[in-house]
């Protein structure tokens, strides 16, 4: 299917639009496909907004998409806000850059969205999402008031607790689940006609890489998944991170949650984070993808891994299908997205988007992916290359 | 708020009876010899006396404070102990000076922390300089105490000699006061010590910047400057202060009580997006937040009180200084800010050397690293509304004076 196909498919509703860019329904061997739109854009100061109001008309414009709409922006800050690679700004290296948070909100508000809210469950605390900007230096009120015009309604939610809802929401596992029937999240989640994630382009010590799909492991909540959750009932904050729940096995969910389909499959990070990674995405699609690789870091997911470093692929990714976006992140960071275990840059773990292939998410397969904009082979900076 | 006669102590090990030891400290700082039991040491008494030192034993002097040895929080054979948050437990003696301040105004705090026997065998020169400097960088004095087979003639003890001269060369600093956004107000002893003070040390721990007030000393003039005031008794301040309180929060401040405090408050209008475990409500230009439950655990009081206040009022925002424990002064004109930087570690990570955004205010910024005589000026480092300092390796104490 070519764009002007899919322009011409494209309905008023987020599901529709969703739908016509991730193509037919899943069959055995033929997961659905989606163009990926790449970008250059060298930093993060005038080309940027160009860049992306480019990256968002070619694969079908906004407005249909967000108009009127409520948005939900995951967004990446992984790890604490005041750790930083050397005196590199977090958002240079492993935080997804507020320009390009800004960015974005300003042109979905300008393509008509009603209310955009940026979530993330920042690490191990209840603080506002605010708060935690502050802390690595950020300045929120600049994203609280990105929209050119006051109709758009600007929030931030943390959601690694229960947060501002009532009660958390279920999210069932399409085809029974790789590692959990159903995940109990914050009712930001489910409260949004259209979830976007925005990652930042990078490897990851457990997953290999990190990318749209992976930046969807933040979205459970450490109340229920954390390391200091209740057993029966999920914990009045988030305490610890999601070592033993989700990398270790150690110990299930808080019981409010279903525990895990297959105790007796490995205690591994590397086998059981690619599959949750792939069950919360097919649980809760991804209608857009945006993955920031401007500035980032090689090496790992974050400062605290060892023997990582800086790099400035000056990309910007977007898609409709947050597999085939990661497929040609990979790709450009110098990787094959059909990778298998034992495989760059999947040494020690299981390939993420091969679960998603699986789940019906998307394909990984280059060869099924349209890329618009600048071909891989001009964007790609490889980062094992890099690392030397 | 230095001696009349400025004293910086020692203890004398009861078996070093010879007084040509004496000879190691003559034109170092030390000039006060506490000794346990005189008798032990008559002839070395004597002898110091003659030299001029000052003499004294501990137990008559008031103004000791018992600390704990500083540095990385450590757990017999097995390490340096986490906190729930993942950074490492920092032993400072930093939050008990301050709260000694409190409790007596303009008094010399001594403290006292001997080295502990199984850090002997590895002791290293930056281990006391740590000592030092834990205590100096709050107006304190660490109280040295030898052991026997101490070697007065070390490089450690030099060390240690270096860096009680280079805060003897900063007097001035000493005059400085906290900068200060938070009020912790308790009366710090009976039921409320062990909460009060474990508070003090978290907030501390985090950088909130606050000082601590007694109930009864809420006048005007000692809430001027801050965003807030804890109030962490179960009693209510008597009612002048009481007063004050409710004139503070009627200005614009923020109030944090227990339930029974809190509700002696006026009423107001419910406010929402709180910390979880806290509801609070507007009260003039103000407000008043009270926790749904008593309080419990000092490490979430001190968090959701940081959250609460926010982090827009912390002066400085500190990057990779996890085993730091910063505390910013203010000179009493108010034009100079200066921040400590201990560093519990005693050792610094190359590839994650520290660097802390200041305010765009800020003009000139020199850098101080104890024990050495030099100081340096640091380019400060332009971003979007703020000004950036990035720091070279300090692996015991460093301070910034902002200007």
């Amino acid at each position: 299917m070519k764009r002007r196909d899919f322009a011409a498919a494209i309905a008023a509703s987020p599901l529709a639009w969703a739908q016509s860019r991730t193509g037919p329904a899943p069959t055995p061997g033929a997961a659905p496909t989606s163009p990926v739109a790449i970008a250059r854009c060298p930093d993060y100061g005038s080309a940027l907004t160009p860049a992306l109001r480019t990256l968002m008309d070619q694969l079908g414009g906004l407005s249909r998409l967000v108009r009127g709409k409520t948005v939900a922006l995951k967004v990446n800050l992984t790890g604490a806000g005041n750790q930083r690679l050397g005196h590199s700004p977090l958002e240079h290296t492993h935080w997804t850059h507020p320009a390009v948070i800004g960015s974005l909100i300003r042109l979905m508000a300008d393509a008509g969205a009603r209310r955009i809210r940026i979530l993330e469950s920042p690490w191990q605390t209840a603080n506002t999402v605010e708060e935690v900007m502050l802390e690595a230096g950020w300045e929120p009120r600049h994203l609280l008031n990105a929209a050119s015009h006051a109709s758009t309604r600007i929030e931030m939610e943390n959601t690694n607790y229960l947060g501002q809802g009532k009660s958390y929401h279920k999210f069932t596992t399409p085809n029974g689940g790789l590692m959990f029937p159903a995940y109990y999240l914050n009712h930001s989640y489910a409260d949004c006609d259209v979830f976007v994630s925005i990652a930042k382009l990078k490897e990851h010590a457990t997953a290999g890489i990190t990318m749209s799909l992976k930046n969807c492991f933040g979205i459970t909540p450490c109340t229920i998944y954390g390391d200091g959750a209740g057993v029966d009932e999920p914990s009045p904050v988030p305490k610890g991170g999601r070592g033993a729940v989700c990398h270790g096995g150690q110990r299930q969910p808080s019981r409010i949650a279903p525990g895990e389909l297959h105790p007796g499959s490995p205690r591994q990070g590397g086998y059981r984070v690619p599959r949750i990674v792939a069950d919360l995405c097919a649980a809760r699609p991804i209608h857009l993808a945006l993955i920031d690789g401007i500035y980032s870091m090689t090496g790992g997911e974050g400062p605290w891994n060892r023997g990582v470093g800086l790099i400035k692929p000056g990309v910007l990714i977007a898609g409709a299908n947050p597999a085939t976006t990661d497929a040609v992140g990979a790709a450009l960071m110098g990787f094959d997205p059909m990778a298998s275990r034992g495989t760059a840059p999947f040494e020690t773990c299981d390939n993420t988007l091969e679960f998603a292939e699986q789940h019906g998410i998307g394909t990984r397969d280059l060869s099924r992916i349209e890329v618009i904009g600048v071909p891989i082979a001009e964007a790609r900076t490889p980062y094992r290359k890099a690392r030397g | 708020m230095d001696d009349p006669k400025r004293l910086i102590p020692m203890r004398w090990p009861a078996a070093w009876s010879e007084p040509s030891r004496l000879a190691a400290l003559e034109g170092e700082p030390i000039n006060c010899l506490l000794f346990d039991d005189p008798a032990a040491c008559a002839a070395v008494r004597q002898a110091a006396l003659r030299k001029g030192f000052a003499v004294e034993q501990p137990a008559s002097v008031q103004r000791i404070t018992e600390g704990i040895w500083p540095g990385l929080a450590r757990q017999s054979g097995r390490g340096t102990v986490a906190a729930p948050t993942g950074p490492p437990w920092l032993d400072s003696n930093g939050w008990r000076i301050r709260l000694a301040q409190t409790l007596a105004p303009g008094k010399p705090v001594w403290i006292d922390a001997a080295v502990p026997s199984d850090l002997i065998p590895m002791l290293g020169p930056q281990h006391l300089a740590l000592a030092v400097a834990d205590a100096a960088a709050y107006g304190a004095i660490w109280v040295f105490q030898p052991w026997p087979s101490f070697d007065l003639a070390s490089t450690a003890c030099r060390t240690l000699f270096d860096t009680l001269k280079f805060f003897e060369a900063h007097a001035d600093w000493r005059g400085f006061l906290p900068w200060a956004r938070l009020g912790i107000v308790s009366s710090f002893q009976g039921d409320s010590e062990f909460l009060s003070g474990e508070v003090l040390n978290l907030a501390s721990r985090r950088g909130l910047a606050y000082r601590a007030l007694l109930p009864a000393g809420l006048k005007p003039g000692a809430l001027a400057g801050l965003r807030a005031l804890l109030l962490l008794d179960e009693a209510p301040p008597p009612a002048p202060d009481l007063a004050a309180i409710h004139a503070f929060v009627q200005s614009g401040g923020l109030v944090i009580a227990p339930s029974g405090v809190a509700q002696l408050l006026p009423a107001g209008t419910v406010l929402h997006n709180t910390p979880p475990g806290y509801r609070a409500r507007g009260v003039g230009k103000g407000r008043v937040a009270e926790p749904v439950e008593p309080w419990s655990d000092p490490y979430e009081v001190a968090g959701s009180v940081h959250a609460l206040l926010s982090r827009r009022n912390d002066y400085a925002a500190i990057f990779n200084a996890q085993s730091m424990t910063p505390f910013v002064q203010q000179s009493p004109d108010g034009r100079r800010t200066l921040i400590h930087l201990p560093n519990y570690a005693l050792r610094s990570n190359p590839g994650a050397l520290p660097s802390v955004r200041l305010p765009a205010a800020a003009r000139k910024v020199r850098w101080y690293v104890a024990p050495l005589e030099e100081s340096r000026e640091l380019p400060l480092v332009a971003t979007e509304g703020f000004h950036e300092v990035q720091l070279p390796d300090a692996p015991v104490y460093s301070a910034l004076s902002v200007e």
